[in-house]
């Protein structure tokens, strides 16, 4: 029985984990429908390949140049999840994908090879660049999550702003994990124009809040 | 990978690298908090996918606004003479892609161009790996029959 086409499709992108893909290679080797159906997905995937080429190199390059870039002797960062692989994942790289990074094998693998030396220069350009964003912009991720919802607030009780100043004075004063909701109202209070009263949550990027790039914003009809 | 990714996207060299140097400097002026290097790839990659989609958004727009300016300014033979050499541009691949929905066109390019896993592609377009699966099947599917409702043999 063949399998089903999104699977043959699946496999031939190499998605397909052991021991199926071996099966499937075995019943693709004998079944003269299924075989023409992979040869038509890599008939496809080698039109896209083909199609008008362009100078990447030279582009990033010039992106690299106008980005700032002395990119001297940086060292660069030793962090972990693979900054070599995002560089390379990056970077300019052969025609083709690159068969290292996701480790399979390619099928319709038109890996044009580059002069080893320029892919070392590729690869390193990028490096730095990794490392210079990485050192720039990444920073642990800590356990301490706060939400906020909307609040709220009605027109004339004033003393809801010393509320929220109590409120961001003790989250700011806390390190620890803090879990913070605040109820939606049950009703909805109206302000004059017929809209309901909400408040927007504070800003994701005020600093206390910045662990996270979540923000949360009252909602409007 | 970007720059590839934005050209097959965007259509043109000169979008391609300003889609591109613009995603890197809205990166730095952000300064969002990454946990890993990874995310910070991710959210690129995501960044890049979409500048690339608006533009040909707009060029499209664009484009057809002056497609039906220019057919009512000219006459009937130098219309049809037009659509002639409008038929050439199908036998590139890209005529072809572009009409994929931008759902299905991401998938297909992140994975051709960016020789990105379906695992990363669920990343970059917050969907799941399954779910990646199927859109890949399904523009392979629609770029094939779109060709072919053409008459252009593929296998």
């Amino acid at each position: 029985m063949c399998p089903e086409p999104g699977l043959i499709s699946a496999w031939v992108d190499g998605e397909v984990p052991s021991p199926w893909k071996e099966r499937i290679a075995a019943h693709v080797a004998s079944c003269p429908e299924c075989a023409a159906r992979v040869a038509r997905y890599r008939r496809l995937s080698g039109l896209l390949a083909d199609a008008a080429p362009i100078d990447e190199e030279a582009i990033v390059s010039r992106i690299e140049a106008s980005l700032g870039g002395s990119l001297d002797g940086r060292p660069g960062a030793s962090l972990s999840p693979s900054p070599a692989g995002a560089a390379v994942a990056l970077g300019p790289s052969r025609e083709g994908p690159d068969d290292s990074r996701t480790g399979h094998p390619r099928f319709w693998g038109r890996n044009i090879p580059l002069p080893l030396p320029v892919a070392i220069a590729a690869a390193a350009i990028f490096l730095f660049f990794a490392g210079v964003a990485a050192t720039t912009f990444i920073r642990p991720a800590k356990p301490d999550i706060q939400t906020l919802a909307a609040s709220e607030i009605k027109p004339s009780d004033s003393s809801q702003a010393a509320n929220m100043e109590a409120l961001v004075h003790y989250l700011e004063s806390q390190n620890a994990q803090v879990n913070l909701t605040i109820q939606l109202p049950s009703g909805t209070t109206f302000d004059s124009s017929g809209k309901p009263f909400v408040m927007k949550a504070t800003d994701a990027n005020y600093a206390p809040f910045s662990q996270t790039d979540t923000s949360s914003t009252g909602s409007e009809p | 990978m970007l720059v590839r990714v934005a050209y097959r996207i965007a259509g043109t060299e000169e979008a391609a690298e300003d889609i591109v140097h613009e995603s890197f400097i809205r990166l730095i002026e952000k300064r969002i908090p990454f946990a890993t290097l990874d995310d910070a790839k991710f959210w690129l990659i995501r960044v890049v996918k979409n500048g690339a989609l608006n533009y040909a958004k707009r060029k499209g727009r664009e484009a057809r606004a002056y497609e039906r300016w220019w057919r009512g300014e000219r006459t009937e033979t130098e219309a049809t003479e037009q659509e002639v050499l409008r038929d050439e541009s199908k036998g590139e691949i890209r005529h072809y892609l572009d009409k994929l929905p931008e759902n299905l066109r991401s998938v297909l390019v992140l994975k051709e161009y960016g020789g990105m896993s379906y695992k990363e592609i669920g990343k970059v377009l917050g969907i799941t790996e399954g779910n990646v699966k199927v859109r890949a099947f399904r523009a392979r599917e629609a770029l094939l029959s779109l060709m072919e409702g053409d008459g252009k043999h593929v296998s």
